[in-house]
């Protein structure tokens, strides 16, 4: 155990947020009475609910690590995609772009507007790689949480899978009850404990390292490519590219940001939850970020040497939790652990939750042949979220990550985020798309992004795909879908649309 | 006073923080009206179960 964890103060803590949390998750399920309760919590969600939700969700271990990877590894420059995502989000919930016809329509998922104007196979299809997009994604989320565990706490890394599977397990007894409406709840008691955190560690950070500290410590690493993305040999244009590509697609189609959305209790409020959560996705990433600059600034070349055999591959990523375990004192240590614990189960049980929810409503609603009976579908649904969890559990467990963490989020993210999100634009303002446009751009969005990871993985080609980099993959991935739909579109029939 | 070095990065930080304790203390206050009122709406739909 880390010096700085103390059994019985920090673990106290840990301690009580857990019971809090699974107090709070468990009691909700008397209210969930039917599908819709279940999935959007009977769209009864109001605004701060929604912002302190979406704001949760989308802050987990996960991303704590690879925004702190980005700011070891870039500097300042590596918060580029937060800056990026922030201005998408609120000139999205401002506009009301797709999002308002998507609150709108009353539907529960993305795939399920799409059958209105492409018909129920493109539903089906467009569910299917949303899942398999969104479990890739996904999958790594338990492996790099518990690493962050073991790193800042001390905890023998022996016991990493045991950690992981009990995070699991907890996470998943109150999804699998309660559903939307224990994540919604346990996500609002998990945005105050992980914003304490957040904030009260990085003030501790700047207290102790120091603001010049740092400066100097990107400037000596990074040069004027730490400060500015386009000066960084490793980002560039490219990467400025494809950031907006994918967080404008993200905040368009992620599903469990969307999944807001369909929960608000209107469209105004849908809106209000997209403006008022703008500002934390630029939080989102310089925080961590500045505790990679930190860690970057304060730890000796040779302290990753002493990483755990199956962490050496990747030490960029795991820099920042080991310098973390050096600088938080006894007491905020307990603090950081329940925040670190909370950002990670309100992520894990709205991602469990929001696939559950496509695989329910969009791939398995053709082979029910009558609508089910409330009780059969929660039946239904409940199992859908703990068959997730064991995948996870698996799948967590042996796939070997490599290189950038974020490249590999965004890129399982783009099987889909490039085609959902041309189609649903396309749905919503041009009169012309048809399914045909619609199939076409699925295929070509989902199969570039799956080819560069197989090629990433295969020694003949794998020169290749370094070579031809994530980004520029990414950014292939967008465009070809964007031109498949235009041409399947135009290629189809008037007469058969 | 001296200006701290990349004034723009110092900025963005600083609005980082009190953007989100400030943003934290409201939501902890008005996020407890909209839960009970959810859950209230909730039970008033399934007939004051």
């Amino acid at each position: 155990m880390s010096p700085h964890f103390d059994w019985l103060v920090d673990g106290s803590i840990v301690g009580l947020y857990l019971l809090a949390t699974m107090f709070a998750g468990l009691w909700v399920r008397r209210y969930v009475t039917n599908v819709e309760s279940y999935l959007v919590a009977g769209r009864e969600m109001n605004v701060y609910l929604g912002i302190a939700s979406l704001a949760a969700t989308e802050f987990g271990i996960i991303t704590c690590m690879y925004a702190a990877q980005a700011g070891y590894k870039y500097g300042f420059a590596g918060a580029t995609p937060g800056i990026v995502q922030a201005i998408a989000m609120f000139a999205i919930g401002a506009s009301g772009f797709c999002v308002k016809p998507l609150r709108d329509s009353g539907v529960m998922t993305i795939p399920e507007l799409f059958e209105r104007r492409f018909g129920s196979r493109v539903r089906q299809i467009a569910g299917i790689v949303i899942v398999l997009g969104g479990l890739l994604n996904m999958g790594v989320f338990l492996r790099v949480g518990g690493e962050f565990l073991v790193l800042a706490t001390g905890l023998d890394p022996n016991a990493l899978e045991l950690t992981m599977t009990v995070l699991l397990l907890l996470v998943a007894v109150y999804t699998v009850f309660g559903g939307m409406l224990s994540v919604l709840v346990t996500d609002f008691l998990q945005f105050i404990v992980m914003s304490a955190g957040l904030v009260a560690v990085t003030v501790l950070i700047l207290y102790k390292v120091g603001w010049s500290h740092m400066v100097d410590a990107v400037e000596q690493h990074h040069g004027a490519g730490g400060f500015d993305p386009l000066a960084n040999k490793d980002l560039g244009w490219t990467y400025i590219l494809f950031q907006i590509c994918v967080q404008v697609a993200a905040t368009l189609t992620w599903q469990t940001v969307i999944a807001r959305v369909l929960s608000a209790k209107d469209t105004p409020t849908a809106r209000r939850v997209f403006t008022g959560t703008s500002f934390f996705f630029v939080c989102r990433f310089i925080i961590p970020g500045l505790w990679g600059i930190a860690a970057l600034a304060m730890l000796p070349p040779d302290a990753l040497d002493l990483l755990p055999e199956s962490m050496r591959g990747n030490p960029s990523l795991h820099a920042m939790p080991v310098f973390l375990s050096t600088i938080v004192p006894v007491g905020l240590m307990g603090l950081l652990v329940a925040a670190m614990l909370a950002a990670d189960m309100s992520t894990d049980s709205s991602y469990m939750l929001t696939w559950a929810s496509v695989i329910y409503n969009d791939i398995l609603a053709p082979f029910r042949k009558k609508p089910s009976s409330d009780k059969r579908g929660l039946l239904v649904n409940r199992s859908i979220v703990g068959a997730i969890g064991v995948f996870l559990l698996f799948y967590g467990l042996w796939y070997p990550l490599e290189g950038d963490l974020w490249t590999y989020c965004q890129l399982t993210g783009t099987i889909y985020l490039s085609s959902m999100s041309v189609l649903l634009i396309a749905c919503c303002y041009w009169k012309r798309a048809n399914s045909w446009g619609a199939l076409a751009a699925i295929v070509f969005g989902a199969v570039i992004p799956i080819a560069f990871l197989v090629m990433e993985k295969l020694p003949s080609t794998a020169e290749f795909a370094k070579t031809l980099g994530g980004n520029t993959s990414g950014l292939l991935a967008f465009a070809a879908a964007a031109l498949a739909m235009v041409a399947g579109s135009l290629l189809k029939p008037r007469s058969t649309a | 006073m001296k200006m701290p070095s990349h004034p723009f990065w110092w900025a963005l930080v600083a609005a980082c923080l009190i953007w989100y304790s400030t943003i934290t203390l409201k939501i902890a206050v008005r996020g407890v009206a909209d839960v009970r009122g959810m859950l209230a709406r909730l039970r008033a739909r399934s007939g004051g179960k």
